[in-house]
């Protein structure tokens, strides 16, 4: 977008425009907002599975008996389970619609044909790809980040209110709030760049596929992985691909650190979340080697909507 | 004046199928051309080559940019309907206003909605719940209210009924095209079309067979309908393509004055259809 117009008439060394009473639309908004428009799972899934939640909430069956939060620190762990099992279906659906996503959104242009509509705007490839990625990698997991960081507070309102009655007596702990929101934050960022090499893998194999895109995310790897087992008798490729795949938390060092043995006792969680440190997880080498991949299959991605001509 | 289109040995091989083989051409300013040929003649390929859709070999300039590589730009000047319904399903008229409104420098959205109010359309019904006319309206108010310089359609009225065929040339024609723009179309309804070309391009297996304006074709071609008496002495004069019609013959030639085949029969200009025909049959 940055090249300058060539002009028909040459009018000199002036390599700016001539002057247009045309404006300057708001693309990269616009194209997000078709995005919107055509993969409405991509808010609808985070909205229902909040709704779900508070629904849960406000009629679920709870039992606020005394013993459950004699002790502040239990109190202050029963909050912090209740917020941090909140956030997990939503970052569970976050991995699931983006994944759905990046493996539909440069396919189905493809199949019903569309394309030609959307590359007759004056839009490039790579622009296209990128509003793509940008919802991908960074607008979907701050939505579902902030749909969830607002579930946890109204489902955590509703049982402050629900066990107001009960012995306890209050129920809200902003800090521990506050700092399971602030992991919960960095570890959305980990796990987005984490994963953003098969993210990128997915919108590759996405304007590249003919048909049945979920086949040619999974058969390529899984041949290579056996065609490496059968040929040299080693599975390199296969580790690589568990290691990727697995929770980025694993490879991080994000286990607190010193667990006592026996860690079955109800505390276990508040000292999880106290210990917790997602930190290091950005200093881990393997975490930006994956980010350099996914840069690269970007590219090949666009090259790919550039030149594929299958309409 | 610069040609809007500049096509210089342009080749697009398909495996052993030659879909262009050395196709060259050139559209000037303000011409309403025809690309006429049989099924796999190479139209949509030479289009799509046009488009920035597809690669290709030789030399090709559109509006004095190159197709493959500045696509983005060039579709700020080139408008095109590939084919009818390629609109997504999903996507509400409201929505592909919209859309071009946030993309396209050039779009005039009160253009546009003036258009679909003339129409049954409706700003929040979704593609997938019009028929295929209504779709190519859409697409068409969409496209005619973008001040462009170059419209590219291929196909447009495919599958369309006569009604919406005859109201979208006639709007094309009344409220689109002026001095100033070029129209590169595609059909396989050649009479529907006749009339308002300026310029004719044949296509025959990847090859152009005849590129000419609409008014020269008169002085060039010549088609005589003979009756049986004088089919003998016609046929000496060589006519490339000669069919029978209710006992007589229509035989077409090249080359020749009207004034010397009078003799012979009924003389008159061929329509493009027929001239199409012939030249297709012939070769």
């Amino acid at each position: 977008m940055s090249t300058p117009e060539p002009t028909l008439e040459a009018t000199g060394a002036d390599s700016t425009p001539a002057p247009t009473v045309y404006g300057h639309p708001p693309v990269l908004r616009t194209l997000i907002r078709r995005e919107l428009w055509e993969h409405r799972a991509l808010w609808i899934a985070p909205l229902s599975v909040a709704a779900l939640l508070l629904v849960g909430a406000i009629i679920g069956k709870q039992s606020f008996d005394s013993n459950m939060a004699a002790l502040p620190e239990q109190r202050s762990a029963v909050f912090g389970l209740v917020v941090a099992l909140a956030a997990l279906p939503q970052f569970f659906t976050l991995g699931l619609i983006v994944s759905m996503y990046a493996a539909d959104c440069l396919y189905t242009e493809r199949k019903d044909r569309s394309i030609l509509f959307w590359k007759s705007m004056p839009v490039s490839d790579t622009l296209t790809v990128l509003s793509k990625l940008l919802l991908a990698l960074v607008l979907v997991p701050l939505g579902v980040y902030l749909v969830s960081a607002a579930t946890t507070l109204l489902m955590t309102g509703i049982y402050y209110v629900r066990a107001a009655d009960h012995v306890g007596g209050v129920f809200w702990e902003a800090g521990t709030w506050l700092r399971i929101q602030g992991i919960s934050l960095l570890a959305v960022i980990a796990g987005v760049l984490w994963y953003a090499p098969i993210t990128a893998y997915l919108l590759l194999v996405s304007a590249w596929a003919r048909r049945s895109v979920w086949l040619w995310v999974i058969l390529p790897p899984l041949v290579i992985a056996m065609m490496e087992r059968i040929a040299l008798g080693t599975h390199h490729v296969w580790s690589i691909l568990m290691y990727r795949m697995g929770a980025v938390f694993l490879h991080a060092g994000m286990t607190p650190p010193g667990a006592p043995d026996g860690a079955s006792q109800p505390l276990t969680l508040n000292m999880l979340i106290a210990n917790i440190n997602p930190l290091p997880v950005f200093a881990n080498v393997d975490l930006w080697l994956g980010v350099l991949v996914a840069a690269l299959l970007i590219v090949a991605t666009i090259r790919i909507r550039q030149y594929r001509d299958d309409t | 004046m610069t040609a809007v289109i500049e096509a210089r040995g342009l080749r697009k091989y398909y495996g052993s199928n030659r879909a262009l083989d050395d196709v060259t051409f050139s559209v000037a300013p303000g011409r309403i051309v025809g690309m006429i040929g049989a099924n796999g003649a190479g139209k949509t390929t030479a289009l799509k080559a046009i488009l920035g859709l597809t690669s290709y070999q030789g030399d090709l300039t559109v509006l004095g940019r190159n197709p493959r590589t500045q696509r983005d730009e060039l579709m700020r000047d080139v408008c095109f309907i590939a084919d009818v319904a390629v609109l997504s399903r999903w996507l509400k008229v409201s929505q592909a206003l919209d859309y071009v409104a946030g993309v396209h420098p050039r779009f005039n959205r009160e253009h546009a909605e003036q258009f679909l109010r003339k129409t049954d359309l409706k700003m929040n019904s979704r593609v997938r719940e019009l028929s295929k006319g209504m779709v190519t309206q859409l697409h068409l108010a969409l496209i005619l209210a973008i001040d462009a310089r170059l419209l590219v359609l291929d196909e447009p009225t495919l599958g369309l009924d006569l009604l919406y065929r005859r109201q979208f040339y006639d709007t094309l024609l009344n409220d689109y095209f002026d001095k100033d723009r070029t129209i590169l179309l595609t059909t396989h309804q050649v009479e529907e079309i006749e009339h308002l070309l300026t310029d004719v391009l044949f296509l025959r297996q990847g090859r152009v067979t005849l590129d000419a304006p609409v008014e020269t074709l008169a002085q060039q071609y010549v088609q005589v309908t003979v009756g049986p008496d004088q089919v003998a002495r016609a046929r000496q004069l060589h006519p490339f393509y000669e069919r029978e019609i209710f006992g007589r013959v229509a035989m077409f030639f090249e080359g020749q004055s009207p004034e010397s085949l009078e003799p012979l029969g009924d003389v008159r200009t061929p329509s493009i259809a027929d001239l199409f025909v012939a030249k297709m049959q012939a070769a």
